[in-house]
């Protein structure tokens, strides 16, 4: 056999294994990919943009404006208002605390930390609302590991990243109550 | 012709996608990721790309094109989660010892010429769908081609002055 040859059968000998190695990939990843499940992930949790105006059939002028929200995007909305109400709630309570905190303490001004204030005179400092400005650092982890295990979920990454997350939030969580408690 | 339904084009696609991504990366969850990602975009603006001439290698394209960002990401993503990153022995669709170390040296490869090599073998993508897809000159994917072969020989001890015989 000559040079070339030989160089022309190392040529075939290679393209055959560069294709037995492609066909073999792509069985496995016929076979070992489950593509229903991620199907299911991105149709939970991804809105499709929605198509362009002339694409769409024209309201009828008699139709509510909601019913061309698709369903997702109803849910939505839905979850915006109830944060706003959550939001003006927590708002209006604060004032209103801060209002009877005023009136019960006269012309004191409200002690911002949990520590007591040694200065305030004893007959008032019973009443006065106080205001937690720190939280504690395990509670602040917690919250980061919630958030992460919350992503994970989101992701449906559920492996043993998913498991250490979950135990380091459990073990974070009775920390921060421990911590937070008095 | 009327345009596929999304979820028809997913199921067909999605595990061709992660084995591409799986073959350049190693990494079967990245893959799995990466893939997730590409055609959560495809997903979003399927009224424009499902009516494009060819669907399929705008998903490959964009799989393969963001892949370093969205790594990129993902890395950044696992640093932030406390360093939790495992190795799993079992990340990784399976194959025999001979395949997995062809895949292994083509990951050795320059990315552009790796890419190449996947899309010929792995997709039985010819030049010229190779350089639709990619979006890069036939005559450069030629060249890649060539380049990322001749590597390959070497690496895997097929080139002709590796031969025994």
């Amino acid at each position: 056999m000559n040079f070339y040859d030989d160089h022309r059968a190392a040529e075939t000998a290679l393209d055959h294994r560069l294709y037995a190695a492609g066909n073999a990939l792509r069985e496995g990843s016929a076979t070992q990919v489950d593509a229903t499940s991620a199907l299911r992930v991105i149709l939970l949790h991804a809105d499709p943009v929605p198509e362009e105006p002339e694409q769409q059939p024209a309201p009828s002028p008699s139709s509510p404006a909601t019913s061309l929200l698709r369903r997702p995007q109803r849910r939505l909305v839905l979850a915006v208002n109830l944060l706003l109400v959550l939001v003006l709630a927590l708002g209006v309570g604060f004032l209103i605390g801060v209002q009877r905190g005023q009136d019960i303490g006269g012309h004191l001004t409200p002690v911002p930390t949990a520590r007591p204030g040694p200065a305030v005179p004893s007959t008032t400092h019973a009443a006065v609302t106080q205001t937690v400005t720190s939280v504690p650092q395990q509670c602040v982890e917690t919250a980061e590991l919630a958030d992460e295990v919350i992503s994970r979920l989101n992701r449906n990454v559920r492996d043993e990243r998913l498991f250490l997350a979950l135990r380091d939030y459990t073990i974070a969580s009775q920390a921060c109550r421990r911590q937070a408690s008095p | 012709m009327g345009q596929e339904p999304f979820d028809e084009f997913y199921l067909r696609e999605y595990p061709r996608v992660v084995g591409l991504l799986q073959g350049l990366l190693r990494s079967r969850l990245v893959a799995e990721e990466l893939a997730q990602e590409t055609f959560l975009v495809a997903y979003r603006d399927w009224a424009r790309v499902g009516g494009l001439d060819n669907p399929r290698a705008w998903v490959r394209k964009v799989a393969l094109n963001q892949r370093g960002s969205f790594l990129r990401a993902y890395l950044r993503q696992q640093t932030r989660e406390r360093n939790s990153v495992v190795q799993y022995a079992d990340d990784t669709i399976k194959l025999s010892d001979d395949h997995a170390e062809v895949w292994e040296a083509i990951r050795t490869l320059p990315p552009s010429q790796a890419q190449v090599i996947a899309l010929h073998y792995y997709e039985d993508y010819s030049i010229a769908q190779i350089a639709v897809a990619l979006g890069r000159a036939p005559g450069t994917i030629k060249a890649q081609l060539h380049q990322g072969r001749r590597k390959l020989a070497r690496l895997l001890g097929t080139g002709p002055d590796r031969r025994s015989t």
